[in-house]
């Protein structure tokens, strides 16, 4: 806590001051051994007495007065004595709820106030005011400084031990006249005294105020801090968000300038020196042999620009003195980046979606130019260009067209269609398992996203071609679009469907109830009396009506993410969530062991039960072939967490790929056998709810996940 | 044993009861809400109410079946519900209802549970004198009849509790070990001619701490830690076949009574009679 080291610190100058004080007014201890008792004394009383007076009483101040009364010490001594005393005991003990600081000022105040007065007025006449000092000056403070600690409302008596405690000062000043030493006799009293004036129902009161007072606090701080880290979170998201935006606002804008590749390629440098100031950005063409750099630059960022490039990959360097990073853009060369400050996580991120697009703009001014050069040598040729550029008109308003598509087959008829049209030739495509006619004898391919277009192309002039592969980059960008699409709609489906299984299930049962028992009477009505048997089925259409209105209700109501979340047990959600499973448990002979204490929680008990079954389910298959397979889900409370452990003792996830099992799409089963979403879509699911889904591996070599959430107090 | 009161809020379904019990030849009269339930409960003496727990109203099926309780103790109370509500088996297991069924369930099920409570009676005595003589007891006395009532109360319970799916199954194990134990007990002072008074009395003490410690698992829902097996312990699939069973009706809530004491008897005097050693295999095999 930084309000306890500045008391520390507090305490502390005020010590040396005063020690200081003490030796360079001239005003010495008669003897080194008196001021070694008086330190050591005021040392052992405080320490002693603190956790009995608990910071509402000072047993500085009494011990104060009875130091005064020596006339071989000096005032600054006395005082120093007290301030290292409280300063030791506000650095070993744990302060009150009111805080370091306020406690320093509650101890301190009166008895700096006691001990002068006791010098200027003497012990006679200080008595009335040492008693307004020392019992009702830390009294008001307190209730001042922390009006919410109820520490003013004592009992009478207490008022009147403290005053005791201060009369015993008194009292050790008086002997202490006749020599130090006596002083002592004192203590036995006085340490009786706090003892008994601290004990019993009111020591407990304040103990337990203390603790709810400080755990109040604490959460105060945390549930401020968690609002910190949510909103700096959603912050982050969207600056990078905004990001994209911009970079993809940016390249589409330098697209539709009608530069040279060379022209778009500078903007765009120029755009990523204005994004990053101070940075050193620059192009590298590829010369014969790799690179070639324009100036000399450093051996290791040269290896480096060379393997970025061997491999098409980004090249990435943080260094004290800042980062280095190469970016390869296929076909061209790389682009340098030497920056002076270290590049923040966030900053990659958008450097990397930069050169996504810009790689892709690139590609499209590239066709462009290219088209539009052979068109001028078709010209300079002197053929007729009008029916070319009419139909290239045509083509490209097509562009419009693929953008309002979704589905990757319609796309691809499109492209077929209206390059068919267009060439007059017979046209095929194939992509990601759609196949579009079939390839002509002696065609030329084209690729297309990863799939293959084909088309008869002798005698194609050049402009056609260039059109063509225009066209056809065009069509590969709407397919990409479709298919990160087609991602998220499965995605969220499946979302959905383990949100609703659950509450569907329960909502249905009457209706379903009633459709088996009308069945039921209605076969056996069947023979003796039909027309009964007619009326049951009549009750049973009734039913699935009613089956189906529930249906559609639930479907309405699983769209608004956040809603249906309710107070529920943990240990509910497991079970249900075991039941699920349980058969093909059993099946394969893995046991299933719950243990550890239960907590109300406030989520969707349907989504969390998904994320329950899905880490089951992984943990069945990882489990097939291990002998004595078993899962263990074990709930620990750590307030104010809720953890759920589900732990197996198969062989765990391999640690190339920990990094990342909560990617989307990423799966480590065949092909067609898991889509890779079901880690992704569960940790979404527990931050969605203000928890966690974390991975570490077991002890023993098992998988362990861990799933957090804030536990629910009412 | 004939008036049955159906009280279900779903048109359907309410229909369906009426005709699927009137089928059995009850006379049967149907309420579709906590009010008109009331009413009629007040009119007339039934034997038997069916109840559906979730309606809309003053009170729930199980609040129905509270009241109708105070005015005729020995009712018979069927509940029949769709949802996973945690705290209905509770209140159930409180007003010891005789069944809980689950929906969606078909014909079958609604009309043996009807069966079962209605012969549960006679089913009892039955099996006191089958228990009877198992133990070679002499005429049953007072303080016995006392005894076999709290046990058979208790066994009630289980019986619920696990119909109505209020426990995990590491729970029930536990419990039914704990009662195992009581059965030792209890056969002990069943096998002594004259029962003293003071052990009858430690006894039902007994029982009635394990029923508090039943309907208390049934509200924590803890978890508890899986308990060490040894060879006089039922083993753990044995028990999870058994709870199958009670949870599919094929041991009634009488039969629980002869399935503890045949588990508990040495297994020649099991054999010696068929008729035992039948029972014993539908039960445990």
């Amino acid at each position: 806590m930084a309000e306890n080291s500045v008391a520390r610190m507090l305490g502390l100058v005020v010590c040396v001051a005063l020690i200081a004080g003490s030796f360079w007014s001239g005003d010495r201890p008669a003897s080194p051994q008196l001021a070694i008792l008086a330190l050591v004394s005021s040392i052992i009383l405080e320490l002693r007495a603190t956790p009995l007076a608990l910071g509402y009483f000072s047993p500085a101040c009494c011990w104060a007065v009875a130091l005064t009364g020596l006339d071989q010490l000096g005032l600054p001594w006395v005082l120093a004595c007290l301030a290292c005393a409280l300063a030791l005991r506000s650095a070993i003990l744990p302060a009150s709820p009111n805080g370091a600081l306020a406690d320093l000022q509650v101890d301190l105040l009166p008895a700096i106030l006691c001990a002068v007065a006791a010098r200027t007025l003497g012990l006679m006449w200080g008595i009335p005011f040492f008693w307004l000092a020392a019992v009702s000056l830390p009294r008001l403070l307190t209730r001042w400084m922390a009006p919410r600690s109820r520490a003013g409302r004592d009992r009478a008596t207490l008022t009147l031990e403290q005053s005791a405690l201060v009369s015993l000062g008194l009292c050790a000043a008086v002997l202490g006249r006749i020599h130090p030493a006596l002083m002592l006799a004192t203590w036995p009293p006085i340490l009786g005294l706090l003892r008994a004036a601290y004990t019993g129902v009111e020591l407990d009161e304040r103990r337990a105020q203390h603790s709810s007072l400080r755990s109040a606090r604490n959460q105060v701080q945390f549930q401020e801090k968690m609002l910190g880290q949510t909103e700096e979170r959603q912050l982050k998201l969207q600056r990078l968000l905004d990001a994209r935006a911009d970079t993809f606002e940016l390249l589409e804008t330098l697209s539709a300038q009608g530069l040279s590749e060379r022209q778009a390629l500078d903007q765009a440098l120029k755009a990523l020196r204005e994004k990053l100031p101070g940075a050193h950005c620059e192009f590298v063409p590829l010369g014969p042999s790799g690179p070639e750099f324009s100036s000399p630059v450093a051996a290791e960022v040269r290896i480096g620009v060379q393997s970025a490039w061997a491999q098409q990959e980004p090249w990435l360097r943080d260094l004290k003195e800042g980062s280095q990073a190469a970016w390869p853009l296929p076909h061209r060369g790389l682009v340098l980046i030497l920056v002076p400050v270290c590049l923040s996580a966030e900053l990659k991120h958008t450097l990397q979606v930069f050169f996504y697009y810009l790689n892709v703009m690139l590609d499209r001014v590239r066709h462009q130019e290219s088209l539009v050069q052979a068109l001028n040598i078709q010209a300079a040729l002197r053929k007729d260009l009008s029916l070319a550029v009419t139909r290239l008109q045509a083509l490209l308003q097509g562009a419009g067209e693929l953008a309002s598509l979704v589905q990757p087959r319609e796309i691809l008829q499109l492209t077929v269609d209206r390059a068919a049209h267009w060439t007059g030739r017979e046209c095929a495509a194939a992509h990601a398992g759609i196949k579009l006619g079939t390839p002509p004898p002696g065609a030329m391919a084209f690729p297309l996203s990863g799939g293959e277009f084909t088309i008869a192309a002798e005698g194609l002039e050049e402009a056609e071609v260039e059109a063509l592969r225009l066209w056809l980059l065009l069509a590969g960008g709407a397919l990409e679009r479709c298919q990160a699409q087609a991602g998220l709609v499965q995605s969220s489906k499946l979302a959905a469907i383990g949100q609703l299984a659950a509450g569907v299930a329960h909502e249905l049962n009457t209706p379903l109830g009633s459709i088996s028992m009308a069945w039921d009477l209605a076969m056996t009505n069947l023979q003796k009396n039909p027309e009964k048997a007619a009326a049951r089925l009549q009750t049973a259409r009734k039913s699935i009506e009613q089956m189906r209105v529930i249906v559609s209700k639930m479907l309405n109501y699983s769209r608004e993410s956040g809603e249906g979340r309710r107070l529920v047990s943990m240990a509910e959600i497991i079970q249900d969530s075991v039941q699920m499973v349980d058969q093909s448990f059993q099946l394969e002979g893995i046991e299933l062991i719950l243990e550890g204490e239960d907590a109300l929680v406030q989520v969707n008990a349907g989504e969390i039960q998904q994320v329950l079954i899905n880490l089951l389910v992984n943990g069945r298959l990882a489990l097939a072939g291990v002998s004595g397979p078993r899962i263990h889900i074990r709930t620990v409370i750590q307030p104010p967490w809720l953890e759920v452990r589900v732990l197996d003792n198969g062989p765990g996830v391999p640690d190339e790929v920990v990094d990342r099992i909560f990617d989307p799409f990423f799966t480590t089963r065949d092909v067609g056998a898991g889509v890779g979403l079901g880690l992704s879509i569960s940790r979404e699911i527990l931050v969605a709810h203000g928890g966690e889904l974390n991975y570490q591996p077991a002890p023993g070599g098992g998988a362990c996940f861990v799933i957090k959430l804030p536990i629910c107090e009412e | 044993m004939n008036h049955v009161l159906v009280l279900e809020d779903d048109d359907s379904l309410r229909e369906l009861l009426v005709d699927a019990v009137e089928s059995q030849d009850y006379e049967v009269t149907a309420a579709s809400s906590a009010r008109e339930a009331l009413l009629l409960g007040r009119e007339k003496e039934y034997d038997l109410v069916i109840s559906d727990i979730r309606m809309a109203g003053p009170t729930d099926g199980l609040g129905v079946l509270q009241a109708l309780k105070q005015q005729h103790p020995a009712l018979a109370c069927i509940v029949i519900t769709g949802y996973a509500d945690q705290t209905a088996p509770l209140r159930a297991l409180q007003i010891r209802v005789d069944d809980y069924l689950y929906k969606p369930f078909e014909v079958h099920d609604i009309c043996q549970a009807v069966e079962r409570v209605r012969k549960s009676r006679s089913q009892r005595s039955w099996y006191r004198q089958v228990m009877s003589r198992v133990l070679g007891q002499v005429a049953p006395d007072q303080a016995l009849a006392e005894l076999q009532n709290a046990r058979e109360a208790c066994l009630k319970s289980l019986f619920l509790a696990i119909r109505s799916k209020v426990h995990y199954a590491e729970t029930a194990l536990a419990l039914w070990d704990a009662w195992e134990e009581l059965e030792v007990d209890y056969l002990k002072i069943a096998n002594t001619s004259a029962i003293t008074a003071e052990a009858a009395k430690r006894l039902l003490d007994r029982y009635a701490l394990w029923s508090a410690r039943l309907s208390k698992e049934a509200e924590n829902k803890s978890f508890v830690s899986p308990s060490q097996r040894s060879p006089e312990k039922v083993d753990r699939a044995t028990f999870r076949r058994f709870v199958e069973r009670v949870k599919q009706a094929e041991v009634s809530a009488e039969e629980l009574s002869l399935a503890v004491t045949l588990r508990r008897i040495p297994p020649e005097r099991r054999q010696l009679n068929s008729e035992l050693e039948g029972l014993y295999k539908r039960m445990w095999a």
